[in-house]
Parts: C-alpha cells; structure tokens; sequence
C-alpha cells in the first residue's frame, strides 16, 4: 500500500539534521512573543472567542433585560428579567415540537389572555366554530391561525411564564461578573499572598501560613456565610442610622459586592499555598542563586525569576477558580446569602430547573440552558487556560 | 615566587557553621590575579561552602559566618574590603560585577522561561550602564568568546534547546560579560560529560589568562586538579589540611589524607586487583608524623586520630589544629603540640603559577 503523502523528513534526499535547526528557514517560527504564541493558538483562541460573545451577550443584554418594559401603559416597574405571566407558565421553547400538553398549555394561555381572546374568538367565528372546538383542532388552517396566537419563548419560559432567555442572559450577566472578579481577586491576594511567603522564608513564612492554616480550618461556608451576614449587617445598620431608603437595584448591587468579597475572601487559600510552594521550589532553583550570585536585588530576582515561573499554575488555578466562583455563587444563592431569588444567576436557573424534572413531566429547557451556558463557558475557559499555559511554556511546541 | 604580592581575594580564618555544625572551620586561602586556586575534598569538606561564603550567598538562617575575614580587592585598588561585613548593597555591586560565580548545575541554572539573550542582557545591565542594543551586543560577543557560534541568533534561542555544554558556556559567558576579576567556580564540569569537561576547562583558563582573572575552582576530581590549578587546598572535615603549589603537592604530599587521596587515583599503566580506598591509607597513625625541615616533627591533624599529648587548644576557629608552613611554600595542618603552638599565626598566600603552554598552544 503506498503512501499517498510520503513523509518528507523521510524520503527527501538530504535528510535534515537533528536538532540543526536554520533559523533562516522559512516556516519556521522562532523569536514570536508569549502572547503572540497565545494569539496563535487554536484552541486559545477558539475558548476567548466563546467568552467573549458570552460576555458581549449577557453584559450587553443587562441594561435591557434589567430595564422595565414600556409597553405604553406605563403601569410595569417589574424588570423585563423578572416580567411574566403565571398564564404563560411551562412553555417549551418555539421551535420545539410541542406535544398535546403543551398544546393545551397555549391554547389556555390564548384563551385567558384577554388581549388575544378577541382575535381568537374572532378565528373560530369566521370559520363557524365555538371557541372550544375550534382550540380542540389539531391541523387545518383554523389551526395554524391560532397558532400564531401562542406566545412564543425562544428558550421556552419557566413555571410563572417569565422568558428563559432573558433569565439566562441576565444570570449570566452576574454569573459571570462574580466568577471572573472573584476569580481575579483571589487570584491577585493568593499570588502575593503565597509568593511573599515562599520567597520571605523564616518567621513571616510561619505567621503568614499559620493565618491560612486557621483559615483552612473553618469549614469554608460557614466562613462566607459569617463575611456574608457580617457585611449585610453592616451595610443595614449604615443605611438605618442614616435613614436612606436604597432602591432595589442599590440592594442587588450590594448583594452582587457582598457575595463577590466572601467567595475571593475564601477561594485564595488555596492558591496562597500552591504558590508559596512554587516559591519555595523555586526559590532553591540553581538559577534563582545564579542571579543572586550575579548581584540582582531580591524585588528583582522575586519579579524577573520568580513570578514567570509561576504563570502556568497560577493561569490554570485562575482559570479553575472562575467556574469554582460560579459554582460558589449557585449555592450560596441556593442558601439564600447571595443572589435572592427573582434576580437570575446560571447558579439558581440550574437549581430551578432540576426541580421542574419529574417522570411525569419533564420541563427539560428549565436545566438545559442554564446549564448548556454554564459549561460552555466553563469550557472555554478552560481552553484559554490551556492555551496560556501552553504560551507562557517555552517548552511546548509552537516554537521551532 | 613572590608572596608578597598583595592577593585579589583572601580569605582569613573563616568559619561557617549551619545551626551549630561547623561547616568550615578556620580555613584560609588567597587567590592572586591570573591565578587558579583549586579546593579539593569530599563531599560534605566544606569546599563549596567556602565558595558560596564568598559572596555571602549562603542563606541565614541557616548559615552563620562565626569568625573571619574575606578581604576582597575593590576595583580602584583602595584598602580591600571586608565582604563579610559589607552591606548587601555593596555586596550586589561585587556579586557578579567583580566577582563571578557558575555552578555545578548547567542544566538549572538558566532560568527557563527567558531567552539566552535577555538573561545575558539582564546580566550586563545590572553591573554597566548600557543600552540594551549595547547590552545585546556585548552579550552576542561574549557567547563568540565562549565559543558560541551563530551568537545572534542563539539569543534568540531558550535554554532548553542548548546542551549542557552549552548552558555552561552560556553561565560562563554572563559570568565573565560584566568582566569580573575573579571567578568562582563551583565544581564546573562536574555534570558535564568528558570531551565537554575538557573544553569548558580549557575556556576558563584561556579566559584566565587572556583577562588576568583570578580563578577558584572548586573540584573533587585530582585529574582537573592536576591539569588546571596553579595552586592546591586540600579540605578535609571543614578544615584545610594542606596548601602547596600543584607541582609540589603532586610530588611530595605530606599529610596523609592527601596522599590517600592521590593514592586512589586508578594507575593505567599498574596492573591493581582492587582499587585503593582511603580508608586503608589513613589508618595508621605512624603514617600522620610530618617531618619537617623548618620544625622537625609533628603530627598531622586528623579528626579520627585522638589528639596527641600536649595539644594546646587555642582561641583560634580551628582550635587544637593550625596550618603551619612545613616547607617553603607547603602547608599542612597539624595538631598544636610543641613549635606548631609557638610558631606564628601566618595564613598562606602562595602566588605560583605553573609555566604556560602558551608556545605549544599556538603551534597545535
């Protein structure tokens, strides 16, 4: 069987030298800057390019969602996030197929929505039917007519007929706010955290390790439910003595900081001890003596040698901590700390929507795109984790 | 043989000690420009110690530097200073920019995440006030003295795409780019395969040479000893056992650990059924008298002998024992019994250097 593509290192008539490589040959990619091999990468690319239309779509889409309809009545002051019909409740999404129940459930949702009812009993008058009859068919143009009455969710809605989608967009508005900065806080307070103490040594070292170690010790939640009541506390006592009655939004955003500053508070542990370990590792590294025997200043040898070497755990802790602080986030909201209620994260949209599975019926969309959003995300933040690493180690391939 | 010229590195009485365990104990040495002083012992002597002393680099806790002096040559040849008691800012200023410092470990001792370039360039910048273009060729030279080729593009290149041969001319090369007149190096080759050792031994001595650098190189192997040093310590438990020229020691070892030492040597051209252990030549303890033209008799020191009679134990770090010069130009430590107690407390500064094959050289 011949080869269709011979292997040219292999039958070219001059077969390269290992290891000779000619930097003058074309092709070859040598000299290209870490974040240039980043940009380069496939895969690097691929997962900020699914995070960042994430990110477009649920930040991009909160001044909307969280807007109030002006639907010229002008009565609503319920968010468009948060507005819905109990009437609409349970509707699969558009363009899915819908069986006999959901069927029932639109044509019930038509006949008691008194704006529709007119233009359905209008329907099935012209085509000599009783209103009843006529929502009994299940083909036929009298069908299709009302058909077009149905409301239409694109994601389906949920059990008090609230759109799933903008639930979705904006969960994942604050999702994503509370996962990437309390990833990033912890990120920053465990990288200087854990370096000052591998790099400091001695005493500081114990002291400093000691504090993670108590903290270590309490039972995280218990930990961020006590920063959480505490600031709660505070900021209701601020607001009592000085009488300002906060809106609702002022509310939300306090809630937003206060989960936000518990879950980094806990989540740098971690970290604080993988990189005091690095440093530590690191620190006896034969060129970390080099440069001290070559006269350069600790804040140097800690900036310039050190903390390079620290990119490719700290990029894959970082990338971890992000789904970490979304997952944190979904279950203090379940306790009922973080996010209340009707305001939406991918967190409680996903605890909502495992509640709605059942043998009898299954109102499948509920979990799936909460949860779909969730970890596609996840994913592609997993991708650019990989792909950074990959950047930052001059080992890997991508270089000639 | 001039001794009295001034040394460019002497180190007087030090004494190193890692949570009371005396690490080095009393052990003193000068080094003069143009000159390689090879520290020979075991491991765990205290040869490496001494050399990281040197420059401080020894990490306190949990070294302490209990006795000493290492008075060091400043640039602009002002009264030496004191490196063990200058400030760490002086320190940085002569840690790499006078006084120079490769290790054992080539494969480790670039740090992996920058190019060859910007390590050399970090290198030069630090000590001389260039640009970076400046900074890149002065580095794109030095790896052309060390025997890099192709240099420009070999800054380009990372770490781990060099052998190890050519990390260590790499640390050779930042060593030497700030142009320091002394050059610490810390069992050099030992990672190194043969022909590499040869070649990188051959560097530093034509860099010796040409640049006047004084050279310590620390080695447990005799055979670089005897092809390199121009003068030898041998180290034992921490202590100096003897000093002498490289020609004199090879000929007339007299203390016995060192011609245990050399004894064990494998002969190529002697028919051995078992190799010599030093453990069988420094049994006896007969075998420790010293006979010596400037003070007759004595014992030489040895920690697993017990002292003879009469040891005066001294203020001195090495206490019971001193390095006494038995011959012109030849020390050996002895236990302090009779003269060896009376005799002066002088510290050896040999400045021999053995003849260059500068001739032979050119014409191979």
């Amino acid at each position: 069987m011949s080869d269709p593509h011979p292997n040219p290192a292999i039958d070219s008539p001059e077969p390269a030298q290992a290891g000779a490589v000619d930097p003058n040959e074309p092709g070859i990619v040598r000299d290209i800057s870490r974040w240039q091999r980043f940009w380069r990468s496939p895969a690097g690319m691929l997962g900020l390019g699914v995070i960042a239309a994430m990110v477009l779509a649920c930040l991009g889409s909160l001044p909307y969602t969280l807007g109030t309809p002006d639907d010229g009545t002008g009565g609503s002051d319920v968010p468009r996030y948060n507005a819905g019909v109990p009437r609409e409740g349970r509707i699969p999404p558009l363009w899915w197929g819908h069986d006999e129940t959901d069927i029932r459930r639109c044509m019930n949702a038509v006949r008691s929505d008194p704006e529709k009812l007119p233009e359905a009993q209008r329907i099935a008058d012209e085509a000599g039917l009783t209103l009843d009859e006529a929502m009994a068919l299940r083909e036929g143009p009298v069908y299709r007519q009302l058909r077009s009455l149905w409301p239409r969710f694109l994601l389906g809605s949920d059990q008090i007929g609230r759109s799933l989608l903008l639930r979705v967009l904006t969960g994942g508005g604050i999702s994503l706010v509370i996962g990437i900065s309390a990833a990033m806080i912890s990120v920053g307070i465990g990288t200087l955290y854990g370096a000052l103490a591998g790099y400091a040594g001695g005493w500081v070292d114990s002291v400093l390790m000691r504090i993670v170690d108590v903290l270590y010790g309490l039972p995280y939640i218990l930990l961020v439910v006590l920063i959480a009541v505490a600031v709660d506390g505070y900021t209701e006592d601020r607001i009592t003595r000085s009488g300002v009655e906060l809106s609702a939004a002022a509310r939300t955003r306090i809630d937003v900081i206060t989960l936000l500053f518990a879950i980094s508070a806990v989540s740098w542990l971690t970290l604080a001890r993988v990189v005091r370990g690095q440093v530590l590792s690191l620190k006896n590294q034969p060129f970390v003596e080099a440069a001290r025997a070559m006269g350069a200043h600790p804040v140097r040898i800690f900036a310039r040698h050190l903390l390079p070497n620290l990119v490719g755990p700290i990029v894959v802790y970082a990338t971890l901590a992000v789904p970490q602080a979304i997952l944190q986030e979904s279950f203090l909201s379940f306790l009922g700390i973080g996010i209340k209620p009707p305001l939406p994260s991918w967190g409680n949209l996903a605890a909502d929507g495992l509640s709605e599975l059942n043998g009898y019926r299954s109102n499948w969309w509920l979990l799936l795109f909460p949860c779909l959003l969730l970890g596609v995300t996840l994913l592609a933040l997993n991708f650019v984790g990989e792909g950074l690493r990959e950047a930052f180690d001059p080992k890997s391939k991508g270089r000639a | 043989m001039s001794e009295q010229s001034t040394p460019l590195l002497e180190v007087r009485d030090l004494s190193v000690s890692f949570g009371g365990v005396r690490a080095v104990d009393g052990a003193s040495w000068a080094l003069h420009a143009g000159q390689t002083l090879a520290i020979v012992g075991e491991s765990g002597s205290g040869k490496s110690v001494s050399a990281m002393s040197v420059l401080r680099l020894l990490p306190t806790p949990p070294a302490t530097y209990d006795h000493g002096e290492i008075r060091f040559a400043r640039q602009g040849d002002g009264a030496p200073t004191d490196l063990l008691r200058a400030s760490e800012r002086d320190l940085r200023r002569v840690r790499g920019g006078e006084i120079a410092m490769i290790f054992q470990e080539p494969m480790t001792s670039l740090n992996p995440v920058y190019s060859i370039g910007d390590q050399l360039v970090e290198a030069i910048r630090l000590h001389r006030d260039v640009r970076k273009g400046e900074a890149r060729d002065i580095a794109a030279s030095s790896l052309e003295t060390v025997g890099i080729s192709g240099a420009g593009d070999r800054l380009r290149a990372y770490p781990h795409e060099f052998s190890g041969g050519m990390r260590q001319r790499v640390m050779i090369a930042m060593a030497l780019a700030c142009r320091p007149r002394v050059l610490l190096a810390d069992e050099p080759t030992t990672a190194l395969d043969v022909t590499i050792q040869a070649q990188i031994l051959d560097l530093i001595a034509r860099l010796r040479d040409e640049e006047g650098l004084g050279v310590l190189l620390i080695t447990h192997d005799l055979g670089v000893v005897a092809e390199q040093a121009d003068v030898v310590c041998v180290m034992y438990g921490g202590r100096i056992v003897e000093v002498a020229s490289v020609t004199e020691l090879f000929a007339r070892p007299l203390h016995p650990y060192t011609s245990g030492l050399l004894a064990c040597i494998p002969k190529v051209h002697e028919r051995q059924t078992r190799l010599v252990t030093i453990g069988e030549t420094v049994a006896d303890s007969e075998a420790f008298v010293v006979r010596s033209d400037q003070m007759g008799e004595a014992r030489a020191w040895w920690p697993r002998h017990e002292a003879p009679d009469g040891v005066v134990v001294s203020d001195a770090p090495a206490g019971d024992s001193a390095l006494v010069e038995v011959a012109p130009g030849h020390w050996v430590r002895v236990w302090r019994t009779g003269e060896a107690a009376e005799s002066e407390h002088r510290f050896p500064r040999l400045s021999f250097r053995r003849p260059r094959a500068t001739g032979s050289r050119e014409a191979s």
